[in-house]
């Protein structure tokens, strides 16, 4: 399993347009992988849209990446690239 | 509203007894069975399934969801803008494996219906949204709403299914809407309880109508009754008791039978008429042979309006002509040579088809009825050829919904000949059917003698007629002061439409809620009626007034009522008028009490 963290930067949060591309992302890699929140106010399954939603994660929230699978290193790499590049609104 | 709980001291007491309080709006006592409706958009109820019966359960969820998914796409896929951002989030949840695996999940271990375990497992997402500080963030509950709707419509197909009412039934909902409420009405309930919906709301004047036993004012009555529940609504206090005491249920049952009306059943007359004489023919509305056998019994000469579109709904699209031809069929020969009339589909086009999920504005003034199947012909060419064909040798007639102008009339007739012709051809018995045109729309109204003219009869829809000549949609409870069917506009349309049908000699059958209840089927015959069509439940007492009053009384109030300023002015004197003349007839309860408009 590997880990990472990463800073939401993008003015808007982890919101819906956000949210979907992430989960887009996710579903391309056959990795579980996990987000927390940093202040332990939350998990979710990234392949899972309804649960990013929960995180509430707004400008400035640090996540906790966690990856399992055979790809998981890719996975990792490509989750951490869209979270720093800001979902591309930066 | 007080809630008392007690423990029952019976001997074998299934469960205690609870007792909830709240407002009486329609008199009389019910005793039956709770069946509860959840969702104010949707109504629709839980319910228990059988171990073998939950398998199909998890297909039919996952068909539903694949039928979502679809639709979604037909929406999304010309756009490419925010809104196919929107769009791709919502798809995204109809694709959560999270989602998807809690609502199976509670399928399999509660055994619920699937509308049940969606509705369960998107609550508690939408608690969690609810909860979210951040208000952008927050705002995606709509999608999720949005979410639910949209499988909600999957699972029934894209149509409303309809509601699981036995003659033992209480309905129990937080309100009722008017659509719901007509449902109810045309079958066999036994009473209503509500969280809220005040005196004034049209449902509740349905009741008192109908003569349903009603209790309002119930807070949370959906977690206080459970379907299922044995229940004695007290309509004369507004007391519900859930579940009570085998004493007090007979108790109940000795005092329901002591208040009910003496049985003046026995011998129906042959002929139902006024006091003075005047015969008039009451017919029933009805989908079904055996609401009709019934209405039979009370005394109705066959079907007066015969709504097809419910085959639409039951069959999940529109029905072929082999299914048309089998149902037409089977309803004439139950009625026999007293007739059916049948009324084209009468549904609006986010009914009618899947790909216009986008909702029209203002769907009662949209694509529907008469104007759906023009545009649409093949769905109304097939209908009229099963009708051609159902009516060899039988007593079947067509009746055209939502007629504005002369010129849907003609062309209607035009594609009638066409199929006759085209059926002949092909050596295919066919009979003659009466076209009649449905008058419900204001400009039906004022051209009622061209009408008159191209038809063999009229239908008077009082129900959209009222709707749309005040303009007021009558499941808004916001405007529910503003439905009069007492309005004097109402009352002179009314009688615009009967005098043209006498002018024309054509026969005009009022049906919806104005032939139905007891007072204002007086005010018809005032107004010259001679043929009503009602629901099964309303027979009786409708009866029962026409054959106590004359028609020369009613005429002379209804005179007075025609020169009214106002609806209000109109009311007061049905108010003061009816119950000075027919004290016997009408409880001051159930006449029109001021409003404040």
């Amino acid at each position: 399993m590997l880990e990472d963290k990463v800073l939401i930067v993008n003015q808007l949060g982890l919101h819906a347009r956000a949210a979907a591309q992430l989960v887009h992302l996710a579903n391309s890699f056959k990795s579980n992988i996990k987000l927390q929140r940093s202040d332990n106010r939350g998990v979710a399954d990234a392949k899972s849209i309804l649960s990013v939603l929960t995180l509430a994660a707004t400008k400035g929230t640090e996540l906790l990446i966690a990856v399992e699978g055979p790809d998981e290193k890719s996975a990792l790499a490509a989750i951490k690239d869209i979270f720093q590049k800001g979902f591309g609104e930066v | 509203m007080a809630i008392t709980r007690k423990n029952n001291k019976e001997k074998n007491p299934p469960t205690a007894e609870t007792i909830l309080k709240g407002r009486s709006v329609s008199k009389g006592i019910a005793i039956g069975e709770a069946v509860c409706l959840y969702g104010v958009k949707r109504q629709f109820y839980r319910i228990k399934l059988k171990n073998n019966e939950v398998e199909r359960e998890i297909k039919r969820f996952r068909a539903a969801l694949r039928l979502a998914r679809l639709r979604l796409k037909k929406i999304s896929a010309p756009a490419q803008s925010n809104s196919s951002s929107i769009l791709d989030v919502q798809f995204l949840m109809l694709e959560d494996p999270s989602l998807i695996n809690k609502i199976e999940t509670l399928i399999r271990s509660q055994k619920v219906n699937a509308e049940w375990a969606v509705k369960e497992v998107s609550d508690k997402y939408l608690e969690a949204y609810k909860a979210i500080q951040d208000d952008y963030l927050k705002e995606r509950y709509i999608d999720l709403e949005d979410v639910t709707e949209r499988l909600m419509g999957a699972l029934e197909g894209g149509v409303h299914s309809s509601l699981p009412l036995s003659d033992k039934t209480i309905v129990i909902a937080k309100e009722i809407k008017p659509s719901t409420m007509v449902e109810i009405l045309n079958g066999d309930v036994k009473g209503l309880v509500t969280e809220s919906g005040g005196w004034t709301s049209h449902s509740f004047i349905l009741a008192r109508e109908h003569g349903l036993p009603s209790a309002t004012g119930m807070k949370n009555v959906l977690r206080q009754i459970k379907t299922g529940d044995t229940l004695v609504v007290d309509g004369n206090n507004g007391i519900v008791h859930v579940n009570p005491p085998e004493k007090k249920m007979k108790e109940f049952s000795a005092l329901q039978a002591a208040i009910s009306k003496p049985g003046q059943r026995s011998k129906l007359p042959q002929k139902i008429k006024t006091l003075d004489g005047r015969e008039m023919i009451i017919r029933v509305n009805s989908d079904t042979a055996i609401n009709y056998l019934e209405a039979k019994k009370l005394g109705a000469k066959g079907i007066g309006l015969f709504r097809s579109e419910f085959l639409a709904n039951r069959e999940r699209g529109f029905p072929t002509e082999k299914t048309q031809l089998r149902e037409y069929t089977h309803i004439a020969n139950e009625v026999g040579k007293d007739g059916v009339c049948i009324r084209t589909f009468d549904i609006g086009v986010s009914q009618a088809f899947d790909e216009f999920e986008e909702k029209e504005k203002n769907p009662a003034l949209g694509l529907r009825a008469i104007r759906l199947v023009l545009a649409n012909e093949n769905i109304f060419r097939t209908q009229i050829r099963a009708l051609l064909r159902a009516s060899y040798k039988k007593d079947v007639n067509i009746v055209l919904p939502m007629i504005s102008d002369v010129a849907e009339i003609l062309r209607a007739k035009k594609i009638i000949v066409e199929e006759r012709k085209a059926l002949r051809a092909k050596k295919i018995n066919i009979g003659k059917p009466k076209l009649g045109a449905m008058i419900e729309v204001p400009s039906a109204v004022l051209m009622a003698a061209e009408i008159a003219v191209e038809v063999d009869f009229l239908s008077l829809g009082t129900n959209d007629l009222v709707q749309y000549l005040l303009a007021v949609d009558r499941d808004n409870e916001n405007v529910a002061d503003w439905f009069r069917t007492l309005h004097p506009a109402v009352l002179r349309s009314v009688k615009y439409v009967l005098e043209a049908g006498r002018k024309y000699k054509k026969p005009v059958m009022v049906c919806g809620e104005m032939s139905g209840s007891p007072v204002y089927c007086v005010i018809l015959i005032g107004l010259g009626a001679t043929e009503l069509s009602m629901s099964v439940k309303a027979i009786p007492r409708v009866t029962e007034v026409l054959t106590q009053v004359s028609a020369k009384d009613a005429g002379a109030i209804t005179k007075k009522l025609l020169g009214c300023r106002s609806a209000s002015e109109a009311e007061a004197m049905v108010r003061a008028e009816f119950h000075c003349k027919w004290p016997h007839l009408f409880d001051l309860e159930a006449l029109p009490k001021p409003r404040s408009i």
